[in-house]
């Protein structure tokens, strides 16, 4: 008799993506089960040698199953998922509001609205519910999912301290921020809230007198934003700024290792892997309240209320480059929660799970 | 390690704030215009829509201005003895601008409170526009879907009839 199948589905699938690194993980575990495979709608070609192309997913015998990461909608996605015969294994990544980019990226809103009514659709066919917080689990529950089990992600944030330093990137940070830089990487989308961090940066710079720069880095996706959060920053007269766009491995680890704090100031975060990176590398992190992030920083950071204004986070932001003390707590809080995180695997709860349906 | 006390850490920062304000470092109204000055440059990128947040700011401003309407006059002179007199022409002027000021700071107030409720009706118009709009938006995607689901079994059968079509042609 042939094992069943348990094949993972991703809507897109890159390698370095929390979500791809998690099925990756999962589908070594998997495979100790049956044959198990990733496949995914967009397939980025970083991915080719681990990840198949959706459209190469086979016909299913009787007791397969198939672990679907929710995290975006895709109408050919959905329909695929309501006409295969396989019972599904849900996994939520959770689904960003897609209120921030009606106005200007509507298709994109779409299949982000479209994802939140697909977990409606799918609702009946799902006989395992997971999410990778608790955040995502209370999320996944106002969809009318019942019994939500939390998986961590398993996230490895210190995987970049290990790539290349990229010497011609450091001697340029060095010489374009003589005092250091603050932090941030994330697409920039406007839930993000780049403004408040400029804001913060701009009365650091005015009104602490402090010589302290701000590096944004993350794929620049939604051209109207960043051409208003450069315009931003000039009206502001903000100094040592650098917008560097999409980076690679070895430039992120560069920026990080160099970086005098990480900031986010984002208003949605579902689960965010760079202020987890951030501490990897030694760099305290500051972030308002923002959807899984407290859980996620689990107080190695300082993590502010939701509506802090630009003028309490410059005076945090001072205060982290002066106070030695509380840098140096931060780093070390920082380096256990790194510890704590990576130690979570997800594969043993996850096996656990699975096999109670199987 | 310890955790860090936050709050306190946060409590003790706040008051920082709260001396940097008395001196002037940080005017009232500071992260309003700010959130204004970004709201007027995505304004520039940004597809037509009603956004009150602008509204919002400019009734603050009418309401701080109106607080802000005083009858009394600088009363401080360079010429010895200037601000005696200048203290009696204020008592003077005051006697009669003091309750036009008063009457004014009162409009002011009222006028301030009315655009408040205006701009509160259109802010509680445009929440219920958005949540009809999701209401119907979420019933075209349910109704989407079956349309999807129902092109692709037809799409299946089709196939089906085709090659059994075929398979009948070759067997007759």
């Amino acid at each position: 008799m042939t094992a069943r199948s348990i094949h993972q589905i991703v809507v897109g699938a890159g390698i370095g993506d929390a979500i791809t690194s998690m099925a990756i993980s999962l589908r070594n575990s998997l495979r100790e089960l049956g044959p198990s495979e990733i496949y995914a709608h967009h397939l980025a070609p970083d991915a080719r040698h681990e990840v198949l192309p959706l459209a190469d997913l086979g016909r299913a015998r009787r007791g397969d199953v198939i672990v679907y990461h929710a995290s975006i909608g895709e109408p050919p996605v959905t329909r695929l998922l309501l006409t295969r015969p396989e019972r599904i294994v849900l996994c939520y990544h959770n689904i960003t509001p897609s209120q921030y980019f009606l106005d200007h990226e509507p298709h994109f809103a779409a299949n982000l609205q479209w994802g939140r009514h697909e977990l409606g659709l799918l609702r009946d066919r799902v006989v395992l519910a997971l999410a990778d917080s608790k955040f995502n689990a209370e999320d996944l529950a106002t969809a009318g999912y019942s019994d939500v089990h939390v998986v961590p992600a398993g996230l490895k944030p210190s995987r970049l301290t290990r790539a290349p330093v990229d010497k011609h990137l450091v001697s340029r940070l060095e010489q374009a921020f003589p005092n250091g830089y603050v932090l941030s990487v994330s697409q920039a989308l406007p839930h993000k809230r780049f403004e408040t961090l400029i804001e913060a940066m701009h009365l650091v710079q005015w009104v602490h007198d402090r010589r302290l720069g701000l590096v944004i880095v993350g794929t620049q996706r939604m051209r109207a934003y960043q051409d208003a959060l450069e315009r931003y920053s000039r009206h502001l007269r903000l100094e040592q700024m650098l917008f560097h766009g999409a980076a690679t491995e070895s430039e992120l680890a560069t920026f990080f290792r160099l970086a005098r704090m990480y900031v986010t100031t984002s208003a949605h975060e579902g689960l965010a892997l760079p202020p987890l990176e951030a501490m990897s590398f030694g760099v305290p992190v500051i972030a308002r309240d923002a959807g899984a992030l407290s859980d996620t920083i689990g107080g190695a950071g300082i993590v502010l209320a939701a509506d802090t204004g630009p003028i309490l986070l410059s005076e945090v932001i001072a205060e982290v480059d002066e106070n030695a003390e509380l840098r140096s707590s931060l780093i070390a809080l920082g380096a256990d929660r790194v510890r704590a995180i990576e130690a979570d695997d997800p594969s043993a709860r996850f096996m656990q799970l699975i096999t109670g349906i199987l | 390690m310890d955790r860090i006390d936050i709050e306190n850490l946060v409590t003790g920062l706040q008051e920082r704030v709260e001396s940097r304000r008395q001196s002037g470092d940080y005017p009232l109204g500071l992260e309003e215009q700010l959130e204004a000055e970004f709201t007027i440059i995505m304004a520039a990128v940004r597809r037509d829509e009603i956004n009150t947040a602008e509204l919002g700011r400019r009734v603050s401003a009418v309401e701080r201005s109106a607080q802000a309407i005083r009858a009394g006059g600088e009363t401080a002179s360079s010429v010895p003895g200037g601000s005696v007199v200048h203290k009696v022409a204020g008592r003077l002027v005051g006697r009669h601008t003091g309750q036009l000021a008063d009457a004014v700071r009162v409009l002011g107030g009222e006028i301030a409170g009315s655009l408040h409720e205006i701009h509160h009706l259109i802010d509680l118009q445009q929440r219920a526009d958005e949540r009809q709009l999701h209401d119907v938006v979420g019933s075209l995607m349910d109704r989407v879907a079956v349309i999807d689901h129902v092109a692709d079994a037809i799409a299946r059968l089709e196939a089906r009839v085709k090659t059994l079509e075929e398979t009948a042609i070759r067997q007759l």
